[in-house]
């Protein structure tokens, strides 16, 4: 643990990651259970004032396992939840540049495998490598890797993008 | 996006994850200063409860060594005769049992008042020997300073 401005750099670490960690949140849990989980991690990092090693893997394995722990207390309860992704606030904001549009790469998204949907989310917002990603979810990189091809071969038919062509 | 790895998709994968994941995030609802203030509050929270503990601790154990001192101590101060009984009769001779356990009778009784009026040649010439029991009072001795009756 690293103790040189702890408040400062969790700060920095909330500016960078705080986005992808609610989207990756949202992979179990709807929106205001989602950003719950952000904050009790990042009150608890603050608490602690030290920031681990690997600030970025930490953040998305805490994440990860409190999500799950609240997913599952909800389904103990009965609460009849939304699936993720089904309603509630959107995952993106919609930006004229964007070359895909916002509201169907949800949809596209929330129709993946709850693996699947992990693994992109993590694959494309967190920043980590295959490894490290393995590590956060608990399987081997070269089973990230097959869920990423295969997740990003779904996508692709979802969104109807004509990649095949774009070679020619 | 991610850093090029060995395992990485063909080129139009890759322009898709890349269009993907351009795309902006929401962002979370609640600012990083109303975290701070949580966390503020959590570690102030700890640090009061660790105080209470540290509190309860010592009052508890404090009480502890009040309640043993007084379990120490003797409660009462009053002699346990039947204690004391007992160890003569353990230890001391059917003579110290009789000294310490005088029988009060008639005979004693005639014997302590013939003391009192007419002096130690009331008593008789050896304890020891089978001598007659002392005759009756024939009349109380007088105290001068009570009235007649």
């Amino acid at each position: 643990m690293s103790s040189t401005h702890p408040q400062q750099a969790i700060t920095q670490l909330f500016k960078a990651h705080s986005r992808a960690l609610l989207l990756y949140a949202r992979q179990w849990l709807d929106d205001w259970a989602a950003e719950d989980v952000v904050q009790r991690v990042f009150v608890r990092l603050l608490a602690s004032s030290q920031v681990p090693d690997d600030p970025r893997a930490w953040l998305f394995r805490c994440v990860r396992n409190e999500a799950i722990s609240a997913w599952r207390s909800q389904r103990r309860r009965g609460r009849n939840e939304k699936a993720a992704g089904a309603e509630g606030r959107a995952w993106f904001v919609p930006r004229p540049d964007d070359s895909i549009d916002a509201t169907t790469a949800q949809e596209a998204l929330a129709s993946l495998p709850a693996e699947q949907r992990e693994i992109v989310a993590l694959r494309l917002w967190s920043g980590l490598t295959l490894s490290q990603i393995g590590s956060v979810s608990g399987m081997a990189a070269s089973t990230v890797h097959l869920h990423y091809a295969q997740a990003m071969n779904a996508l692709r038919q979802r969104l109807e993008v004509p990649c095949q062509k774009q070679n020619r | 996006m991610p850093e090029t790895e060995p395992m990485s998709l063909d080129d139009p994968m890759q322009q898709l994850a890349e269009a993907i994941g351009g795309l902006e995030l929401a962002p979370l609802q609640t600012p990083i200063e109303q975290m701070c203030f949580a966390a503020g509050f959590e570690a102030g929270r700890k640090r009061a409860g660790t105080w209470r503990r540290i509190a309860a601790m010592i009052a508890l154990s404090a009480g502890a060594t009040i309640a043993w001192d007084h379990r120490a101590t003797p409660t009462s101060h009053a002699p346990n005769y039947a204690e004391r009984i007992t160890d003569s009769k353990a230890s001391t001779s059917p003579i110290a049992e009789r000294t310490f356990s005088p029988v009060i009778t008639a005979a004693n009784l005639r014997l302590r008042q013939a003391v009192l009026s007419n002096g130690w040649d009331a008593l008789p010439a050896s304890a020891g020997e089978e001598t007659a029991p002392p005759r009756p009072l024939q009349s109380m001795p007088s105290d001068p300073h009570l009235p007649r009756t």
